[in-house]
């Protein structure tokens, strides 16, 4: 086909009214010529006319023929075919609607997880050239810390020295206590001035931050996420340049974010300018906490700013002492947000693909029985002399009227499958809000309505070409008996269908298996009626450690008195929930390491005394702390199992000396006086560990102190943010009113958040497995209804169709076992066939899942072999049903009716 | 003979555009003995339209009557020069079996 010819094709279909006229009109013209040309022989006008006529031949066989070159009948053929097939599916109602459902079904889940990959994969980030946002980081090689944050120098110096980004910016999460009559604490970025500018954000009310308010002390302006601007301000215009008090202090609002601005991530609230105090300790160069975001120049690779920024963290090694081991990297931006989250989305899709080609092979096999039983019609057809091209033509046109049919209710059914993705889905999959249908999402779904189109209509058009067409009109009215090769091709399908629906089933099973392992794992507490929740002191009014400290004891002698409580206990960090994360090097006084960066890093926790007795931590060895630890004592500490392993592996660390820094003899040049020592503390004992970042991921070494000696000189300052963890007798929630009484009657300015009850946060940290089985689940499902149907369906068919020559055998003397025995077999043969091919899929599709796996592994013999029972049980009850019909016939009656 | 008509359609455009009757007329005025049956030039002329050989345009004859004018299109004047080799070739393939047998 030249373009030409489509072209004009087109026009004829598109302007036919137009195209008849202008044929009609050629023609016209024509005779005129010829009728005046007789006139000029000198024949009178209605005899010129007449020979004109005559020499045309027949005008309405002529413009005929110019419909044929023009294509006009292809068009009209096509209009033909979509009238006949809209009649004959109005005949066979069941039939299309259970067609049409189970594409829809197939259609509709496989664009809903489209869309999710499209919304969370595929749509480029909202910021202008996106593709430039790299990460910066800083890591430890030689201490297996893969990334982690800059120290501000570092920072300021790979920004200084870099011939690779455009600008580099820093930020660290932080949280904010908004001070008025419901003290409210947020979540809050603290980022360099430059953050917004080099993302390309704009303020929709007010401004962003100008360079000047970095520097300290002309800091106190805050922006506002749209959120929040909602929530505690209605949405007022006027809040630009209004007052608020964050932490204490007095800051001023200069702008208001759109709603799409959620840099980076969705739960920051308002963003605050980076400044260090001159007297801060926090911007040195041996504490890493600030994350960096950096945008390439026109041109610049990651590979390059990789080996750039490489190159300045060797160079400040040489430089400074601090930087012993350090390295740094860039990686793009694009992958950090939605990494996590691709292999399992992009595991998903493929499962839904299954189950849209399960649904296809269906539809395919519906409509091969349909064409068996239509075998007489296109005989008929085709000894008046339907070419076979013209009936393929025929069936491909109601299968792309069913497909359309499919996918309009396919388009439908997935837009109410991501309003509950949206509403259910798990937190934290990134940009899940911004997952919607659009036009990628519908040409995908329109390309892969044609696939399953071809797919499923295809398949008749083949079992089309072995009708002999004088077998099927001798057949006369009886049934026409499908050759071997039709009846192979249909069981062929329905083995294709078992196979796929086993790989769906057993990824399930796997899955199944993994959470059921994950909810075996020993958290190391009973997390049972317990009740948690953050709260934070007010910087500005608690500057001393002893208030906090007071605080806190008297706080947690109050909860204690509330009826129903057993015990109330703080911590900086809280198990499962993996927040309050805080490293720090650690020093075994008697082998300390030999260089800086061989120091070993250790999570460091102050707790209060009842935090072990609320959360019913065994205690291994020694003693957990009493109130009698406090400053006028020596310092203690207590490590967990992991740190017990990981450096007293043959000894008894009770008693033993260790701090919490380098051993200073490897930092001599930077110790404030050269005698400095930083504090030892003594081990006093060894309590259980506890699963921090998750059931997944393993426990690690963990060292606690004392909340009372946190602030004894140059250990650490007392921490003000904790989180309380309160054992109770009954539900941990209903004592949440006398929890806020009492911390009220303490401190009314101290906002309480994250209320939650320590069984929803290990239920919480359990969201993705269970959302991940759910979904497979109903896939596994979906499929394994579809393979059942369609192994009673070929079933069935093939008894109606050998119900003569079962007649036959009982006539002849076989019993009604003999009859279930033949028919059961072919059933289970079938089923059995797809089983053994399943399995080998399996085994090689499984290895895909496997970083969603845990504590089992891809090719587990009990998944598979469950799977593999599922599946033969489903196509032994698909197939008994049939057989026993079969089996009940009278032999008598059946022959009759032939 | 299909291929003979469209070549004789394709060498009476060449010297320019004509509408369908023009065409006919002239096919007869030179050849003479040629008697081409006017109602299935309408179905070449449209058949060759849709292979990009010719285009059609409305325009104003002679006369003074609207009329669908063709005029040859490059890839036509290609076809044209292919179709007449291929058209000698053939004549004096035949001619020569003609005379030998």
């Amino acid at each position: 086909m030249t373009w030409s010819d489509l072209l004009l094709r087109l026009k004829a279909v598109v302007f036919h009214v137009r195209v008849e006229d202008e044929l009609a009109e050629e023609l016209r013209a024509h005779m005129d010529f010829e009728t005046r040309r007789g006139v000029r022989a000198g024949l009178s006008p209605s005899e010129a006319e007449r020979a004109a006529r005559v020499a045309f031949g027949g005008a309405a066989q002529v413009a005929e023929q110019c419909r044929d070159e023009r294509g006009i009948t292809w068009f009209e053929d096509f209009a033909k075919d979509l009238s006949y097939a809209c009649r004959q599916f109005r005949k066979q109602k069941t039939f299309v609607a259970v067609a049409a459902l189970t594409l829809a079904l197939g259609i509709g889940a496989t664009t809903a997880i489209f869309s999710a990959v499209n919304g969370v994969l595929l749509r480029p980030l909202p910021y202008p050239s996106p593709e430039r946002l790299v990460n910066v980081w800083s890591s430890i090689p030689s201490k297996g810390i893969p990334q982690m944050g800059f120290a501000l120098p570092d920072l300021e110096a790979v920004a200084a020295r870099n011939h690779s980004f455009e600008s580099v910016a820093g930020y660290f999460f932080g949280d904010a206590n908004i001070a008025g009559q419901t003290p409210q604490r947020v979540p809050a970025l603290i980022a360099t001035a430059n953050m917004f500018q080099l993302l390309g954000a704009n303020a929709a009310l007010g401004r962003t931050f100008s360079a000047s308010e970095q520097s300290f002390g002309k800091h106190y302006v805050v922006v506002l996420s749209d959120a929040l601007w909602r929530s505690r301000f209605g949405t007022r215009p006027d809040v630009i340049g209004e007052a608020v008090r964050l932490n204490g202090k007095m800051y001023n609002i200069i702008g208001v974010m759109r709603p799409s601005f959620q840099f980076p991530s969705p739960d920051i609230q308002l963003w605050l300018p980076m400044s260090f105090s001159p007297q801060d300790g926090m911007a040195t160069r041996d504490n890493h906490f600030i994350s960096a975001i950096a945008r390439l120049t026109p041109g610049a690779s990651v590979a390059r700013a990789n080996a750039d920024v490489r190159a300045i963290a060797l160079n400040l090694q040489r430089e400074f002492a601090e930087n012993a081991g350090i390295e740094g990297g860039v990686s793009d931006y694009f992958t950090s947000v939605v990494g996590d989250v691709r292999p399992a989305l992009l595991i998903l899709l493929g499962a839904v693909g299954l189950v849209l080609l399960i649904a296809c092979v269906n539809v395919a096999n519906l409509f091969l029985s349909r064409a068996s039983a239509r075998q007489r019609e296109f005989s008929v057809r085709t000894a008046l002399g339907a070419g076979r091209a013209r009936l393929v033509r025929q069936l491909l046109t109601e299968a792309a009227l069913l497909g359309s049919l499919g996918a309009c209710l396919g388009i439908a059914l997935s837009a109410w499958l991501l309003r509950l993705i949206r509403v259910y889905g798990p937190g934290e999959i990134p940009r899940l809000q911004d997952i919607d249908i659009d036009i990628r999402v519908l040409a995908f779904t329109a390309a892969l309505t044609l696939v399953s189109v071809l797919l499923f209509g295809l398949a008749p058009a083949f079992g089309l070409s072995r009708i002999e067409i004088s077998e099927a009109m001798k057949a006369g009215g009886r049934s026409v008996t499908t050759g071997k090769g039709a009846g192979r091709y249909r069981d062929a399908l329905v083995i294709a269908e078992v196979t796929l629906a086993l790989v769906l089933v057993i990824g399930a099973g796997l899955l199944l298996r993994s959470l059921a392992a994950l909810n075996h794992v020993d958290p190391g507490f009973r997390p049972d009626h317990v009740l948690t929740m953050s709260l934070s002191a007010p910087d500005a009014a608690w500057t001393s450690s002893a208030k906090i400290e007071r605080f806190y004891g008297e706080l947690n002698q109050k909860l204690e008195q509330i009826p129903g409580v057993q015990a109330a206990g703080a911590s900086t960090a809280l198990p499962i929930a993996n927040v309050g994360g805080w490293g720090k090097n650690f020093t075994v006084e008697e082998h300390p390491a030999s260089r800086s960066s061989d120091v070993p890093l250790i999570q460091y926790r102050q707790v209060t005394p009842h935090y072990l007795r609320a959360l019913q931590i065994p205690i291994l060895e020694g003693r957990f702390f009493t109130a009698d630890d406090d400053s006028s004592r020596p310092l203690v500490a207590v490590i967990n199992e992991s740190a017990r392993r990981r450096f007293f592996p043959n000894e008894d660390p009770i008693g033993k000396q260790v701090h919490l820094g380098v051993p200073e003899v490897l930092i001599k040049d930077r110790l404030p006086r050269p005698d400095y020592r930083m504090p030892r503390l003594t081990i006093i004992g060894v309590i259980g560990d506890v699963h921090h970042a998750g059931l997944r991921q393993p426990p690690f070494p963990e060292v606690f102190v004392s909340h009372l000696q946190g602030s004894v000189k140059d250990n650490q300052e007392s921490a003000g943010h904790m989180y309380l963890v309160i054992r109770t007798d009954s539900d941990p929630l209903r004592i949440m009113p006398a929890v806020r009484a009492a911390i009220r009657s303490l401190d009314p300015d101290v906002p309480v958040a994250e209320v939650a009850t320590m069984d929803q946060r290990l239920h919480g940290s359990l969201s993705a497995n269970r959302y991940e089985l759910f979904l497979f689940g109903a896939f596994a499902g979906l499929s394994l209804a579809l393979a059942g149907i369609g192994i009673y369906g070929v079933i069935s068919y093939s008894v109606r169709l050998r119900m003569h020559e079962m007649g036959i055998r009982m006539a002849l003397g076989a019993g009604s076992q003999d009859v279930l025995k033949i028919v059961f077999r072919h059933g289970l043969r079938t089923g059995i066939a797809g089983v053994a091919l399943g399995l080998i899929l399996a085994g090689a599709l499984t290895r895909l899942m496997s970083t969603l796996l845990f504590g089992v592994k891809a090719m587990d013999a009990l998944a598979f072999a469950g799977g593999a029972g599922v599946l033969l049980a489903v196509a032994a009850a698909a197939s008994f049903i049939p057989a026993r019909r079969a089996a009940q016939a009278d032999p008598l009656k059946v022959l009759r009716a032939e | 003979m299909q291929g003979t008509l469209d070549l004789l359609i394709l060498r009476t455009l060449e010297s320019g555009p004509r509408h369908g009757w023009a065409v006919s007329d002239r096919i007869q005025q030179i050849s003479q003995d040629l008697k081409v049956n006017q109602g299935s030039l309408y179905p070449a002329l449209h058949r060759l339209e849709h292979q990009g050989w010719i285009k059609a345009e409305w325009g104003v004859s002679e006369l003074g009557r609207r009329a669908r004018f063709y005029r040859l299109t490059a890839t036509g004047r290609k076809q044209l020069a292919r179709e007449t080799e291929m058209w000698a070739r053939l004549t004096a393939a035949i001619g020569r079996v003609l005379e030998m047998a």
